[in-house]
């Protein structure tokens, strides 16, 4: 049922992305998902998306796998686009109780489930390109930006690098505990949305029981190979920035001025006529 | 009940890079008053043939027979899959996998409920189940947290001992455990296999239980099964059984070494106990 989870892990293969600094795919995602919201027009919506096929050969991942990651979130994909397709204001064209399709609720609900799936995918190229070592390394500059209001980086970093690696361990562990209730006769399938739900609490308290005490445990041997935070740590691998980590910043100025540039071109499109 | 594998073989994630033939062209029947062990080296395939005996898994190719039927031919063999789940029982070796209500009855109760018992009825095989297990009324209303880790694993036995299956798999029920409580366990599931008559079947990694406790062995080995036979022809051919990783109990190298020594023993002995028929008398 939770087979091969492949959202948020790593892909070991040899590319360009792969190489690159954690510390510029993590600008570079940002200013991807920062795009996401401020473009607005087809045309901009067509340049993100070429630019997340861009990313995907240059990853090498194959798209297969990209397209498994996916699969958790097509519900959230298909849910938000019912909502914008039937309750959206404008030019009725079919009408059937308090659903109504509109024009612009069609063209509403196509730029957000696209808009998702690019920033899904986007996103999940910084996971699939990014080792854990080199992302919690990547994350933890990025979050000292913040140290001076005291924010803790590398507690944070290490958190939510080991939150990723955990994903398929917590999955496995749910193929499991649905083997064992199984086995003991319980029914997920048949009953109406409550009893489904019920039905799921012999899973899930199981499950939280054991993500407790593998949190305990891991806590147990990080800190029996004296593992103590952030504070005087140094590292094996320092992050040093190469030549084709500077040309991809260089990279991402040109493109945040490509979208700006979308943007305002729209805009005078809409102030100076038609639309 | 009587399971029949023909011709199975099973492959995960079939078509696709990552292809593993787990079992190929499996034949074997289960059944009868009898204990059974399969034994295999790590990977060969022990665990995936014990989810296609209670059907968490679906073979690849092939056919299985419960009793006669092959339930996933059948039209309505989603609701047969759950009632054939009943009455082959399988206990998985993490039994902390199992429990989630807040006292042991309760818990140990959820089976019987399943199969569609009243709440008397239940507690009363869940009360008749952990006896068997060696828990008594004290441990009823314990919270299953409170236990140490043996009493879990007796009560994650007695969770599916409860709905009182014709067969019952048991993966590595010993693991993990101390000497006294491994005993304890196999103890008690070799006496409710001969008073319930019922079919055990055991994966375990210990020569040593297998010899004392099981009365036919299955030796599979990268997803075939390479011996199936009595305990005792099985592990006289432990020159086979070393080959695929595995080994006779220690009791029978030691008697083989007596035996080279010119001292007139046979090396045949696998438990401790057969060795000692033969050693005394020469005493």
């Amino acid at each position: 049922m939770f087979r091969d989870i492949t959202i948020g892990q790593y892909y070991p293969v040899n590319s360009i992305l792969h190489r690159l600094d954690p510390r510029v795919k993590l600008l570079g995602v940002v200013v991807y998902i920062a795009a996401m919201f401020v473009i607005n027009n087809v045309y901009g919506l067509i340049f993100l998306g070429a630019s997340a096929i861009a990313l995907v050969v240059m990853s090498k991942v194959p798209l297969k796998y990209i397209l498994k990651g996916l699969r958790f979130v097509w519900l959230l994909v298909l849910l938000a686009v019912f909502f914008n397709l039937f309750f959206s204001a404008g030019q009725i064209i079919w009408q059937w109780w308090i659903l109504k399709l509109t024009y612009e609720g069609m063209i509403r609900a196509a730029f957000f489930a696209l808009r998702m799936i690019f920033i899904i995918i986007g996103a999940s190229m910084l996971t699939y390109t990014t080792t854990p070592t080199t992302l919690t390394a990547g994350m933890e500059k990025a979050f000292s930006v913040l140290k001076f209001i005291h924010f803790p980086a590398h507690e944070m970093a290490m958190m939510l690098s080991i939150a990723l690696r955990f994903i398929p361990i917590l999955a496995d562990e749910v193929n499991k505990i649905i083997q064992a209730q199984l086995a003991r006769g319980a029914d997920f399938d048949s009953g109406g949305i409550f009893a489904k739900a019920k039905g799921m609490i012999p899973v899930l308290i199981p499950l939280f029981v054991s993500a407790f005490r593998r949190a305990s445990d891991l806590a147990d041997a990080m800190e029996s190979r004296c593992y103590h935070g952030g504070e005087g740590r140094t590292k094996m691998h320092p992050l040093k920035y190469a030549a084709r980590d500077k040309a991809a910043y260089f990279v991402l100025l040109a493109y945040v001025l490509v979208f700006v540039g979308l943007r305002i071109c729209l805009d005078m499109f809409v102030t100076y006529g038609r639309m | 009940m009587q399971i029949e594998l023909k011709n199975v073989n099973f492959i995960y994630n079939k078509d696709s890079a990552e292809q593993v033939e787990a079992l190929s062209d499996i034949n074997l029947t289960f059944g009868g008053d009898s204990f059974i062990a399969i034994i295999g080296s790590t990977g060969s395939g022990k665990s995936t043939l014990i989810q296609l005996l209670n059907a968490l898994q679906k073979p690849t190719e092939g056919t299985i027979l419960w009793d006669g039927e092959d339930i996933y031919a059948l039209q309505d063999s989603k609701k047969r899959i759950r009632l054939l789940r009943c009455s082959v029982g399988m206990a998985f070796q993490y039994p902390e996998h199992q429990f989630f209500e807040t006292e042991v009855l309760k818990d140990v109760s959820f089976g019987p409920k399943n199969q569609g018992h009243t709440k008397e009825e239940s507690e009363e095989l869940a009360k008749k189940a952990l006896a068997a297990v060696g828990l008594g009324p004290e441990y009823y209303e314990k919270s299953p947290f409170e236990l140490s880790g043996g009493e879990l694993r007796r009560a994650g036995i007695a969770g599916i001992l409860a709905m009182e299956p014709e067969i019952l798999i048991l993966d590595e029920p010993t693991a993990g455990l101390d000497p006294q409580g491994k005993t304890d366990i196999l103890d008690e599931l070799k006496s409710i296999q001969q008073s319930r008559h019922i079919t055990v079947i055991l994966v375990s990694h210990s020569m040593e239980e297998v010899a004392s406790y099981a009365d036919r062995v299955i030796v599979l080995s990268s997803g075939h099964v390479i011996m199936d036979g009595s305990t005792h022809e099985v592990f006289s051919r432990y020159k086979e059984l070393e080959e695929v990783g595995l080994k006779a109990p220690e009791v029978t190298y030691f008697m083989e070494e007596l035996a080279q020594a010119g001292i007139p023993v046979n090396a045949n002995a696998i438990t401790i106990d057969e060795a000692l028929k033969q050693i005394i008398p020469l005493i």
